[in-house]
């Protein structure tokens, strides 16, 4: 037996069809129902949202409430501090096992959401030590550790099937080359392994290149095959997590690569982005336009490997399998390992702020638009693994490499580095 | 000192408790270095007391405040506060996007003006506009800046003029 999530996903991979999913949060109750309700009447293989707002993120169960009293919007559903009954009625009728809804939440102290979630009826969400700690939190890196540890064993106490997946190949959302996020998703994914965890998935964000994206979610699969053999897993694609294309057509053209790519490597689920991402909160309708665009992008037959993606391949896994092994030897307890790997600045997120990061490695764009290593700090890295010293980054040549794929697809370029017969 | 002599103005760079974005941060801190800053960034999710104590602790010509996760116009309001509450006194500008919708700017920025920043920096042309400030300030101080005052939509007027009033 299994889960409502990792059902539908079974069934869906069964007929090659992508599950498509929002990043939808609100804080009204109402509000949050309708969107859940239009989602899940949608005719297409789709799995329901509950964005937390970024109050409850950070542990403050107070001014959500009185920001929403005071008439203000919150970017999520404040759900430790609406009263679980209301939350209850607000899931009635629409989750089960045709709808499994998440519920995703950015929080380095994750125990009072998933004491809500779990009261709510639900088993399924997201995070990790890592992920949702250094993106997210001014926390020691080590309290998110025993506060996921702790977590990840109540939520597999209290029910039957619970499923979490890790932020781990998203992290900062830009600028980090896909050795370091798949080697992260891939020891989250043992950290909650070894706390009970046996329902998973495991996480790519889309980054600025089309062949070394589909490599690296290769990489991804066969790492996971061989790390996690006892655990049930699936891989969900995020959408690019960067600065978005601000024109309707360069983001819808977004979206739809990302299905493509999703499709293409095998990817079960698609965390879809919107035409208003660049801007505010997207609205439900502008939700559901994107969930089809996706849905029917990721149509058709799969794209087969071309030959510069089986380079990218064998460079990302030989960075990503280097990181795993050099940080599972540290510790047999993954949680003590991940906090001596950031110390010793074995793992290092690039341009994170966070006190725990070191903050040593740098990412850059190469001529073809791919991501790679600007500075490698201590990294362990060896022989081939080249740097791309950066030197001092200008704010105008770091916005242009934030801006890059924005850019591409607001141009109407979206495979511009390709030369004219680039097709995907 | 002025620019040709190094850093001409020192700026303590935050955002507010509940925002976890930190490339607006460092594409800022970059920026404000650049036009002749000499910056302490804060990081993500900095509390409004622990802003107090860097403005003690660093004594800044200037503050600025960097929301995007959309909880930026009560985040600031709650560093205003606790500014006032300490009894410092500090010019202040805020930016990025502080509501949930862009519609909300003009109000926004009346209201956080209001309650004491020298200047609100939205939308497209934000950081044209912040580097004219920034221009300013190395000149003539940034208490001197006079911020040019927001056009008033016809259906909020009459909030504006209740404002005024109060
Ligand atoms: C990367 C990213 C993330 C990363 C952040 C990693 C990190 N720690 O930094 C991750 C994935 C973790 C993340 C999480 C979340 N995010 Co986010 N994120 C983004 C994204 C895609 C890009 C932001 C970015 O890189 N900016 C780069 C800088 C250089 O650009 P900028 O921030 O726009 O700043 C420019 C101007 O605004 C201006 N500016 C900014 N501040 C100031 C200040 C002054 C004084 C001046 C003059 C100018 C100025 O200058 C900059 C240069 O032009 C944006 C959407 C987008 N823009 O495409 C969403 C976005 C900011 N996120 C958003 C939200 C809501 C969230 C979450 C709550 C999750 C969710 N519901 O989706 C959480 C928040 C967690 C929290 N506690 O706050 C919303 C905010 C909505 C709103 N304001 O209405 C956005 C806009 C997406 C959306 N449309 O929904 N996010």
């Amino acid at each position: 037996m299994s889960g409502y999530m990792d059902r539908f996903i079974a069934d869906a991979r069964r007929r090659e069809t992508l599950v498509v999913q929002p990043r939808m949060g609100f804080g009204n109750i109402a509000t949050m129902r309708a969107g859940l309700r239009d989602v899940h009447d949608l005719d297409i293989p789709v799995v329901g949202t509950i964005t937390v707002d970024s109050y409850t993120r950070v542990g403050d169960h107070v001014s959500s409430i009185e920001r929403l009293k005071a008439g203000e919007e919150l970017n999520g559903y404040p759900i430790v501090s609406h009263p679980m009954d209301k939350t209850r009625e607000m899931l009635a009728g629409l989750y089960g096992p045709g709808f499994p809804i998440q519920v995703r939440h950015g929080t380095a102290l994750p125990l009072r959401v998933i004491e809500s979630l779990v009261l709510a009826g639900l088993d399924t969400t997201e995070g990790g030590p890592v992920s949702y700690c250094l993106p997210y939190s001014r926390l020691p890196l080590e309290h998110a550790v025993s506060a996921w540890a702790e977590s990840c064993r109540y939520l597999v106490g209290e029910v039957e099937h619970g499923h979490i997946e890790s932020f781990g190949g998203c992290l900062l959302g830009q600028l980090c080359p896909p050795s370091l996020l798949i080697a992260m998703t891939v020891l989250e994914g043992l950290f909650f392994a070894q706390h009970g965890v046996r329902s998973m998935s495991l996480s790519y964000a889309q980054g600025t290149h089309d062949d070394q994206d589909r490599a690296a979610v290769r990489v991804l699969r066969a790492l996971a095959q061989e790390y996690l053999p006892s655990v049930t897993w699936h891989v969900v694609l995020y959408t690019y997590m960067g600065l978005f294309p601000s024109t309707p057509d360069g983001a819808t053209e977004l979206i739809r690569s990302s299905a493509r790519l999703a499709r293409d490597t095998h990817c079960e689920r698609l965390i879809v982005k919107t035409v208003s991402e660049a801007w505010q909160i997207p609205s439900v309708a502008e939700n559901l336009d994107a969930l089809r665009v996706a849905s029917a992008a990721a149509g058709g037959p799969p794209v087969v490997a071309g030959p510069q993606e089986k380079e990218y391949f064998d460079e990302i896994m030989e960075e990503a399998r280097c990181l795993i092994e050099e940080v599972l030897n540290l510790d047999a307890d993954v949680g003590a390992a991940l906090t001596r790997a950031f110390a010793l600045g074995l793992l290092d997120i690039p341009f994170c702020l966070h006190a725990d990061n070191q903050n040593r490695t740098t990412c850059v764009l190469d001529d073809q638009g791919a991501l790679k290593w600007g500075d490698i700090g201590n990294l362990p890295f060896r022989g081939s693994v080249r740097q791309n010293a950066a030197g001092q980054l200008q704010s105008s040549e770091l916005y242009r490499m934030l801006n890059h794929v924005a850019h591409r697809y607001d141009h109407g370029q979206p495979n511009r580095e390709k030369g004219d017969d680039g097709k995907f | 000192m002025s620019i040709g002599e190094g850093r001409a103005f020192r700026c303590l760079l935050t955002t507010v408790e509940s925002d976890s974005h930190f490339w607006n941060l460092i594409y800022l801190e970059k920026f404000i270095a650049e036009n002749g800053g000499e910056v302490r960034n804060l990081g993500g999710c900095t509390p409004a007391d622990l802003v107090v104590k860097e403005v003690n602790d660093f004594q800044p010509d200037l503050l600025v405040v960097s929301s995007i996760n959309g909880h930026g116009y009560y985040g600031t309001s709650v560093v205003l506060t606790e500014l006032k509450r300490a009894g410092i006194s500090v010019p202040c500008v805020a930016g990025g996007k502080l509501t949930t919708a862009p519609s909300d700017n003009d109000r926004v920025r009346r209201e956080l003006l209001s309650q004491g920043c020298t200047d609100v920096f939205l939308g497209e042309n934000a950081i044209d506009r912040f580097r004219e400030f920034l221009a300013f300030g190395v000149r003539h101080g940034f208490a001197a800046w006079q911020p040019s005052m927001p056009v008033v939509a016809p259906w909020d007027a009459r909030v504006a003029s209740l404002s005024v009033a109060q």
